[in-house]
């Protein structure tokens, strides 16, 4: 059943794109869901996702929505495709679940969404970023990366030796970090590691060529080359 | 050694636990953490929830914070006792999980902000923002008016079976509905308001209801 996937560029569509590419999937038909023009908005995607967000995945009558629920089936139907990203064991599971879901409370909803869509806005409206919001999003960013890197001091990925759903979840939005605010990445010598090598993965950087919607060239940059672009 | 979780009567976060953990017919020792103190934010505590939050779970060598990772963890591990909760063949398990992720995603978050104005806020003697409470019940009602085509075609979130998706709403919308008063969002859509009047009256949300009062 051909697999069809609505929604590019953003970091949750690109989290369900890298995570087919990880199980060896490459067989897939993207299709922009245009944002700007309100897309998502329309009656036929609504019927898909009445919640009108990106991604959705659609294979045959079969849809489904939520980017980390999707990612979380391709790792259960392509559990043999490869070693487990979502653990072994019943504790590892939960630790890799208790990670996931850190990155969802405490990274992505808490801090890096509002955090970089303010940088989004003001690129894309052509005015100076507001400090008094950016400020205390970019404190709690660091506070998670502190956490992470104190956990990457014991163990290779987030939650264990192993890379897990964790890990893939949080590369395209560490992505971003790296391109507005290295510093948070690169003045933390385990997290620029880890950082690294999770999007170093061949199915990252393919990720990456098949989102021909990603603007900026990839990094990872030292904190200079994003100030460059920052102001370019 | 059996499963100790550590939170507070407060948290739906923690009731959220405790219902599955009634659900599952599972043992378990209740260890209070007084948040009016700030016990949560104590050093000692910070070692096992670095992000100063409850609940957290131990079971043997295992400390697992996030109560969603919880509830599928005990889930996972007492499968086959208790009420099934996770769904039975793949499919069915992605579709609970998707309806996990909308409750956590666009449900919970502007439920929470409503019952930090209306129930929290006053417990701390101080005063309701109404602008923050039209806003966030606006956003609500428009994720609410989807709930209610979803409960139309079927009777449970993620199909014809209560899976943890319907139970993780629970102790949110007891704080909203019974304890905020803002039950007329859901009896204004019937289907909505049935599942709620169902998923309300088992037994294990009437168990734990009654010890938080």
């Amino acid at each position: 059943m051909a697999i069809v996937l609505y929604g590019v560029s953003t970091y949750n569509c690109q989290r369900v794109t890298s995570a087919l590419l990880e199980f060896g999937i490459e067989d897939f038909e993207l299709i922009k869901v245009d944002l700007k023009e309100r897309e998502h908005f329309s009656p036929e995607y609504l019927a898909m996702q009445p919640f009108h967000q990106v991604p959705v995945f659609e294979s045959g009558d079969y849809r489904l929505y939520e980017s980390r629920a999707i990612v979380r089936y391709f790792a259960e139907k392509y559990k043999d495709a490869g070693p487990s990203i979502l653990g072994s064991t019943l504790e590892e599971k939960a630790l890799v679940n208790q990670w996931v879901d850190t990155e969802a409370h405490q990274f992505n909803d808490f801090a890096f969404a509002p955090w970089s869509m303010e940088y989004l806005m003001s690129w894309r409206l052509k005015r100076p970023l507001d400090e008094a919001l950016v400020a205390p999003l970019y404190e709690k960013l660091g506070y998670f990366l502190d956490v992470a890197e104190k956990q990457l001091s014991k163990t290779k990925y987030l939650a264990g030796n192993f890379f897990s759903l964790a890990d893939l979840n949080i590369a395209p939005s560490l992505l971003r970090v790296s391109v507005l605010q290295p510093e948070l990445i690169n003045d933390r010598k385990n997290v620029r590691a880890w950082f690294e090598s999770i999007t170093s993965r061949p199915a990252f950087k393919k990720m990456l060529e098949a989102d021909k919607g990603w603007r900026f060239p990839y990094g990872p940059f030292t904190n200079e080359e994003a100030q460059k672009l920052r102001t370019s | 050694m059996g499963i100790i979780v550590l939170g507070s009567y407060l948290s739906p976060y923690t009731l959220r636990v405790l219902i599955e953990l009634e659900e599952l017919g599972v043992d378990y020792e209740l260890k209070l953490v007084n948040l009016k103190q700030g016990e949560h934010r104590t050093p000692e505590f910070l070692k096992m929830q670095p992000f100063g939050q409850v609940p957290v779970l131990q079971d043997g060598e295992l400390t697992l914070f996030e109560s969603r990772a919880i509830t599928r963890y005990l889930a996972e591990k007492f499968d086959g006792q208790g009420t099934p909760l996770l769904g039975k063949s793949m499919k069915e398990k992605a579709l609970v999980n998707q309806w996990v992720e909308v409750e956590s995603q666009n449900y919970d978050r502007p439920l929470i902000s409503i019952v930090e104005q209306v129930v929290w806020t006053p417990s701390w003697g101080k005063t309701t923002n109404e602008e923050i409470v039209a806003a966030e019940m606006a956003k609500l009602e428009k994720v609410l008016d989807i709930y209610e085509v979803q409960l139309t075609n079927h009777k449970y979130l993620a199909g014809d079976f209560f899976s943890l998706a319907d139970l993780g709403h629970l102790p949110g919308t007891h704080l909203l509905v019974n304890i905020g008063k803002k039950g007329a969002i859901f009896a204004a859509r019937p289907h909505l308001n049935a599942w709620w009047e169902d998923i309300s009256s088992r037994p294990s949300f009437k168990k734990i209801m009654a010890k938080t009062s």
